[in-house]
């Protein structure tokens, strides 16, 4: 009897995590997280809103690559504009690369000029496992209706060199786009590039 | 008196900066194997590249992070390169992810190729290096590398050069001529079947296929699989966000044996159909 009540449990468990998997075309588990200003958001706060997730880590080489091209700030601006929301999440653990007190996100974030809806702190890396962000930038979609409808890089040219953003293949703008026309996404998912996530 | 202090404080500064510049970064050169003393029409080479501890750099398919290894060559008329060979990588795990590369010293062996009628006394390979160094931060290592090598007379290469290029050729993945495989689509993964009449299949203590696409496969440090009789079933997981359903399986099937005659690893090159 304890034996079955022991199995029961772990299954249990073991449902409860497997459930918390992002997967394409399911339901985008919620979460809540503080911003750098300290203010919470949770992802059923933009309910029947476009969301986008880039995960961010301002040291990264590839991420560098994107904000000092103004590549990143130049799409969130176009997009935010139009509605949708944009949230940039850090899952840096305390001591690795990318962590910074809220002051450095936001004088960064300044210098920047970054054009995000909230820069989003995940310290444990909770959030960042339970969508599987490998890389900086990992970018997410969900449309809507709350469904992951994109996963993957932020374009095909996996390279440091700002060069290469002229004849990049822009998937999230593509994805985007094609949401807002009410279109089915031609690529749903692509191979997410740069630095590791700093768990 | 103050002068002199300052002049040392600035002398001192300039030489820790130009030590901080040079910190950490990986040195890397052009090196060649011995050829006989009448003209060779074909040398093997490779560019090594010696990284810092901690450091390492990527394989041809880097895995969950960082950025494939490219070389760009510039050579004179009439002399060709082979692509550049890629030795067996290391698998780096971090917080369940993983990535392919090398630690220590990196070699990428090519070969050089020369016509018949080709008179020039010595050679010049040029070759632009585009590369990710990762430890816990990760940085570019883009290099401009040379090396001459005279043609008109024997070269020895030294024991150090000598060395590597036969560690590294030893660890090159090799066509498979030693296993029968059978690729087939089960749920989320790829099983695949390996049996073989050379390699005893009780024999292997772990197995592990890496492919030569990003996106497809799970990375992975540990894949699982089953020994039943004279066969094993390896699988190959698929990445949650795959970009596609592949059709055929492209990569390298890596071997650990544990024999009589002690351990040693195989390495094949596999391009296989998935039914």
């Amino acid at each position: 009897m304890k034996n079955k009540f022991i199995t029961l449990i772990v299954l249990l468990f073991g449902i409860a995590l497997f459930a918390q998997q992002a997967k394409l075309n399911e339901s985008a588990p919620n979460f809540t997280l503080k911003d750098s200003n300290g203010k919470e958001h949770s992802l059923s706060d933009f309910k029947g809103k476009i969301v986008l997730l880039e995960w961010i880590n301002y040291d990264c080489p590839f991420v560098k690559k994107h904000y000092n091209s103004k590549n990143m700030q130049s799409l969130q601006e176009k997009y935010t504009s139009k509605g949708i929301i944009w949230l940039a999440i850090c899952s840096s653990a305390p001591g690795k690369q990318g962590n910074f007190s809220a002051d450095e996100i936001n004088k960064r974030s300044k210098d920047h000029n970054a054009k995000f809806t909230a820069y989003l702190v995940d310290e444990n890396g909770k959030v960042g496992k339970m969508y599987g962000a490998k890389t900086t930038p990992h970018m997410f979609i969900i449309n809507a209706e709350g469904k992951l409808v994109y996963a993957g890089g932020i374009d095909d040219k996996a390279t440091t060199d700002v060069e290469d953003l002229m004849s990049a293949r822009n998937f999230v703008s593509a994805a985007l786009d094609e949401l807002m026309n009410g279109k089915q996404i031609t690529t749903q998912s692509s191979t997410p590039y740069g630095c590791s996530v700093k768990y | 008196m103050i002068k002199n202090l300052l002049y040392s404080l600035f002398l001192f500064q300039l030489v820790f900066s130009a030590f901080a510049q040079v910190k950490n970064e990986p040195e890397v050169k052009i090196i060649f194997d011995s050829f006989p003393l009448e003209k060779s029409r074909n040398i093997n080479a490779a560019v090594v590249v010696r990284l810092e501890d901690g450091w390492h750099i990527y394989w041809r398919n880097p895995g969950d992070s960082g950025m494939p290894t490219s070389f760009e060559f510039i050579l004179p008329e009439n002399v060709k390169v082979s692509e550049i060979k890629w030795i067996v990588p290391k698998i780096f795990e971090f917080e369940g992810y993983a990535s392919y590369g090398y630690e220590d010293v990196a070699v990428f062996p090519f070969n050089i190729y020369m016509p018949e009628n080709f008179i020039q006394d010595e050679i010049t390979i040029e070759v632009n290096l585009k590369s990710l160094i990762c430890k816990d931060v990760c940085k570019p290592f883009n290099q401009k590398i040379n090396g001459t090598i005279r043609l008109d007379e024997m070269y020895i290469a030294s024991k150090a050069d000598s060395d590597l290029l036969f560690s590294a050729y030893t660890n090159l993945p090799v066509k498979n001529d030693k296993l029968k495989l059978y690729a087939k689509n089960f749920s989320d993964s790829v099983l695949i079947n390996i049996s073989s009449e050379i390699i005893k299949i009780n024999k292997i203590k772990n197995v592990h296929f890496i492919p030569y696409e990003n996106g497809i496969f799970k990375n992975s440090v540990v894949q699982n699989f089953t020994v039943s009789g004279s066969e094993l079933v390896l699988t190959a997981e698929f990445d949650p966000f795959k970009t596609k359903v592949p059709d055929t399986l492209n990569g390298i099937l890596v071997i650990d044996l544990n024999s009589e005659e002690g351990n040693s690893r195989l390495a094949f090159e596999v391009n296989q159909k998935i039914e």
